[in-house]
């Protein structure tokens, strides 16, 4: 594609989780609780802040959701329950996103202002999402130019959702809160290639500042003009690399819908000449189709929809789907829309279709019916009114709206842009002043390149960048030591076998991982004790009762311990011994002790067998 | 063009050393920062700029657009009751359940017009044909026994008309508990519902547990339930509400939606927001007649909470300031210090043989007072201190108020006999004879 031509514009917001506890009080964001409680909630549409979406709708829409919530011990308190204020900002998330703001050279504000930026899907138990700005005005350095960051904000995260059945949804608790730094960039990127390298650039400078690490803790939203399409905001992409993916993608959706406008103005359509729904409930009332005919047994609904000179269009590739697809989404939150430009004879509902074509002045040639179904009246309207009002938009070309991230890098509808109005300040929480002596003493955390630098002097090449890139940079750092490869390999290999059998490597403090580096240092335990003293410390044990089972072993025990291994062994060979000897000796003894013991001792015997034979 | 003065609401540039910030001037909450004001940027996020620093001025504010026409513009929607559903009295009178956001200007405001409080429950309008009434809108923190009278006597205008089936209070939750006590006396022989409720997290927030406290209280207010109770949340989930009885209820935390128990009692009903009552065996049915309004109430009453340690000077100042009756909240069983240099026994006494009572409440609130049972209790009945059974300490307070509103006999001893027999006199379930296992921590 050419980008150029096209007039691509994207910018880059992206999501860090920080690495602290919640943001408005004291619970844990370690995600590793089991759940003990349930608490259900329902949400209302709240006059006035709604904007232009018909609160009777939402109303209607909300009234029967019930909302599920998974509470945990040390990951929710009443805060998260929406059952006690907020406390105070967590003021170490504070200083982060202050340090991340210079990192940004964005200006921090001089007060911090909480907003509420309302959200009534149920993963925020209050019905909204609180964020303040913190940065504003900064840049970043390209290979294409310094781009804009417009903002640094801090935000809380929306609870995750579980699952979805019927009217109840199931959300858990234990990341609602978790502290995010969002840092968003003027839509400054020409090709995709650009965009990824200002996704990357973003978050790998991210990494120094003390973030969270792993699968979920980053995100990125990505919005996304062509010069003859619209601004399109897409939410929620994990994955950096394929973004150049769900650019294309979306290049190709609104490439479509402009073939499809222009089409259309061929057939010499026009908006107006849509009727609206119909209510067919009745020409379904003998289906065989099974799903319609449960639905339409429990008094649900059927409206049918009629698109003149849209024939065959619905078949049209539109960024990764079809377009009969992209219709389809905007019938949410019900199922989607069954349509004659796919068989319908895998819906066994030919006759019934036909039955209400002959409702409308419908033209089998030009023209195209589709249905919705459902089970409350409200609802089911509401969904063939927005599918016939983006059918309308058809005529414009590529409307404005906010998608969600697909994981196949394509993306769906969820609403339209949302104007500023959706945002109303939390009155909970005071705002914070931050003075200049304070931003003053805020470091910015060291650039990437520094502690490359750093650590190039003191490791070998592989084990530097796996330190630069991970998140033990700041507790390598601290250490002292003689061995840095050890302390290295300890904090890359031995957390990560922590990990791997469920123990908590954030037990052991950095004071804890010192004493035992400084314990190798005096020759008080072996090397290859570390994996295992760590371990232990990180189950709970104190550190002074493990030393004793992994200490080296004196020279008296070394001596009566290949004592015994030689006089048993039938066979004398140096390296046969040497094996019987560490694995009697459980790692308390290095190697080049214990072949200097066994040499002593066999040069011993050596000395004595001559004798005997004499 | 001459400079314009920078109001709340302009479109203003305010620039301080090299930046440049455009946004809308916000007013600034009490008790915040002078020396910084606050703008809503055109991305919806306000931030407060630093405008002087020790009083010099550190930034300027250049008026862009004036905006007078973007003043306050959600209109609720009108509803419209049916004259063919029964009819309820919704008295206002402020609190949490009727305070909102003004979202042009960001600030909270206590007052919210009767219709809004309706938008936020539009399932009224298919329960009944609601008449929004507001003597006055306070937040019930500063609510006085002058407010408690007027609205008694709205409360018994509106019972008093044959068309009204029941009536509904909205009301601030600090002190919602005395409210429904003192309500509990001022509206003698009860003929309907008299529901009070009010809402923990404000009408301001999705999650705001006004609604169901208010469609469960209409559903109450049509009820065959005739007493005056409060109405909210059972649970901490948003799945029904309890009606407790007007004086055996009180507000036990902070924040949570479910702050309101009955104490030393169980529910009068259990309620559903689709209109499912579950309601107790106990419950005093409608009757035909008229109610009574008897809102007479002595303001020098005091509540003494006593403390380990604490002198009985105390009284002294009560005394002092003429005070006319008193209630202490005693530890345990009902006990005060009464050995020792710090005893309040010959105080007390003094106090009575004056003609001043001296009641006695329990500070634990579950369980019931008996000065018989240690040496300490019985001294301190033979000082002729009134011990009031189970009765909750604040019920105990608005009643001695209430009944010593009331013309009493003159001579001292006579006087305090009088008290001590209305005091134990059941008004209102607010003593129950029985203590039942399972009303504690209900």
């Amino acid at each position: 594609m050419n980008y150029k031509e096209l007039g691509l514009k994207v910018g880059i917001e992206i999501h860090q989780r920080l690495d602290t506890n919640k943001l408005f009080c004291d619970c844990s964001t370690g995600q590793v609780d089991n759940q003990t409680g349930k608490i259900t909630r329902k949400l209302r549409p709240v006059a006035g802040e709604l904007g232009k979406i018909d609160p009777a709708v939402i109303h209607e829409h909300l009234k029967d959701k019930v909302f599920n919530y998974k509470t945990f011990p040390n990951e929710t308190c009443l805060v998260e329950t929406d059952s006690e204020p907020p406390h105070e900002i967590n003021k170490q998330a504070l200083d982060i996103v202050v340090q991340v703001s210079k990192l940004f050279n964005a200006q921090v504000v001089d007060e911090v202002h909480v907003m509420r930026k309302t959200v009534i899907d149920g993963s925020n138990t209050g019905g909204f999402q609180r964020t303040m700005v913190v940065g504003m005005n900064g840049y970043i350095d390209t290979s294409f130019g310094k781009v804009k960051i417009d903002n640094v904000a801090l935000e809380e995260e929306a609870a995750r959702i579980e699952d979805h059945i019927g009217h109840e949804v199931f959300y858990k608790l234990n990341g609602l809160a978790i502290p995010l730094v969002e840092v968003g960039t003027e839509p400054k990127a020409k090709t995709p290639d650009e965009a990824l390298e200002l996704a990357y650039k973003i978050g790998t400078a991210l990494r120094t500042a003390k973030i969270k690490r792993g699968i979920g803790t980053i995100r990125q939203d990505v919005n996304i003009s062509i010069r003859a399409g619209a601004r399109v905001e897409i939410k929620g992409f994990q994955e950096i690399k394929k973004v150049t993916d769900l650019i294309d993608n979306e290049i190709h959706r609104q490439l479509s819908l402009l073939k499809i406008k222009q089409t259309l103005e061929k057939r010499r359509f026009k908006p107006n000449m849509i009727p609206p729904a119909k209510e067919v409930t009745d020409a379904f009332s003998m289906t065989t189709c099974n799903f319609i005919k449960q639905i339409v047994k429990e008094k649900g609904y059927v409206f049918a929809i009629h698109l003149p000179k849209f024939n065959e269009l619905l078949k049209e590739k539109c960024g990764g789907h079809t377009f009969g697809k992209e219709l389809s989404f905007y019938a949410q939150p019900l199922q989607g829309i069954i349509h004659t430009d796919e068989n319908l004879d895998k819906y066994g509902i030919r006759n019934e279709i036909e039955e209400t074509k002959g409702m409308f002045n419908f033209s089998d040639k030009k023209d195209l019916l589709a249905i919705v179904v459902g089970k409350n009246r409200t609802e089911v309207k509401k969904a063939a009114v927005s599918v016939i009002n983006r059918a309308k938009l058809c005529y414009n070309g590529v409307p404005e709206e906010t998608r969600v991230a697909l994981p196949d890098t394509t993306s769906k509808f969820t609403r339209p842009l949302p104007g500023s109005g959706r945002m109303y300040p939390e009155t909970d929480i005071p705002p914070v002043i931050l003075d200049e002596e304070y931003i003053e003493t805020m470091e910015t955390p060291e650039t990437l390149e520094e502690r490359k630098l750093f650590l190039e002097k003191v490791l070998p090449e592989e084990l530097a960048n796996q330190i630069l890139i991970s998140e033990h940079y700041d507790t390598f750092k601290s250490m002292t030591g003689q061995d840095p490869v050890l302390i290295a390999t300890t904090l890359i290999s031995t957390m990560k076998n922590l990990q791997r059998k469920n123990i908590d490597p954030k037990r052991l403090t950095r004071k804890q991982l010192q004493k035992v580096f400084d314990l190798v240092e005096r020759n008080k335990i072996p090397k290859d004790s570390v994996p295992k003293v760590v371990e232990e410390v990180a189950k709970g044990s104190r550190l002074d009762d493990v030393v004793g089972r992994f200490a080296n072993l004196t020279d008296k025990e070394v001596d009566k311990l290949v004592d015994k291994i030689v006089d048993s062994s039938p066979v004398k060979k140096l390296s046969v011994l040497m094996g019987q000897i560490m694995k009697q000796a459980e790692g308390r003894i290095s190697g080049e002790t214990a072949a200097k013991a066994i040499e002593k001792k066999l040069h011993i015997k050596e000395k004595k067998k001559p004798k005997k034979k004499k | 063009m001459a400079s314009q003065k920078p109001e709340i609401g302009d479109m203003v540039e305010v620039t301080k050393g090299k930046q440049v910030y455009k946004g809308i001037l916000m007013p600034r909450a009490e008790g915040s920062d002078p020396e910084h004001i606050a703008i809503k940027l055109n991305s919806g996020y306000n931030i407060g700029i630093r405008s002087t620093k020790n009083g010099k001025k550190v930034s300027k504010v250049k008026v862009l657009k004036k905006q007078s026409d973007m003043k306050a513009k959600p209109i609720p929607r009108k509803l419209t009751f049916s004259s063919k559903k029964p009819k309820i009295a919704l008295i206002t009178t402020g609190g949490t359940i009727t305070s909102k956001i003004d979202y042009t200007t960001g600030a909270v405001t206590s007052l919210m017009l009767p219709d809004e409080l309706l938008d936020t429950a539009p399932e009224l309008a298919k329960i009944a044909n609601i008449e929004i009434i507001t003597p006055f809108q306070k937040m019930s923190e500063n609510m006085t026994t002058n407010d408690w009278k007027e609205l008694a006597r709205t409360i018994a205008d509106e019972l008093n008309k044959k068309n009204i089936k029941g009536v509904i209070v909205t009301h601030g939750t600090d002190i919602l508990h005395y409210t429904s006590s003192i309500l509990s006396f001022m509206l003698k022989n009860l003929n309907k519902p008299v529901v009070l409720v009010g809402s923990q997290r404000s009408s301001d927030r999705p999650s705001s547990d006004g609604h169901i406290n208010l469609v469960c209280a209409a559903h109450l207010a049509l009820s065959d339930i005739a007493e005056v109770g409060i109405c909210m949340h059972a649970t901490i989930n948003d799945d029904y509400c309890i009606f407790s009885r007007g004086t055996k209820v009180r507000k036990m935390h902070t924040s949570r939606r479910d702050a309101f128990r009955p104490i030393n009692d169980l529910p009068l009903a259990r309620v559903w927001i689709d209109g499912k009552i579950e309601p107790s065996k106990h419950v005093r049915k409608r009757i035909t007649k008229k109610v009574e309004l008897d809102n007479t109430f002595e303001e020098k009453i005091a509540l003494i909470k006593f403390h380990p340690n604490q002198s009985p000077d105390i009284l002294d100042y009560y005394e002092k300031n003429s005070y006319k009756g008193i209630v202490i909240e005693a530890t345990g069983l009902g006990h005060l210090t009464w050995d020792g240099k710090n005893s309040w026994l010959p105080k007390i006494k003094s106090l009575i043989e004056k003609g001043i009572p001296v009641c006695i409440a329990p500070q634990t609130l579950y369980g019931r007072v008996n000065l018989n049972v240690y040496t300490g209790l019985r001294l301190l009945k033979e000082t002729g201190a009134i011990p009031l059974e189970d009765m909750l300490p604040e019920t105990a307070f608005v009643k001695l108020g209430w009944i010593m509103g009331h013309v009493l006999p003159a001579d001292s001893v006579e006087k305090i006999e009088h008290i001590r027999k209305e005091m134990l006199k059941n008004y209102s379930g607010e003593i129950q004879e029985r203590s039942l296992p399972e009303t504690f921590l209900y």
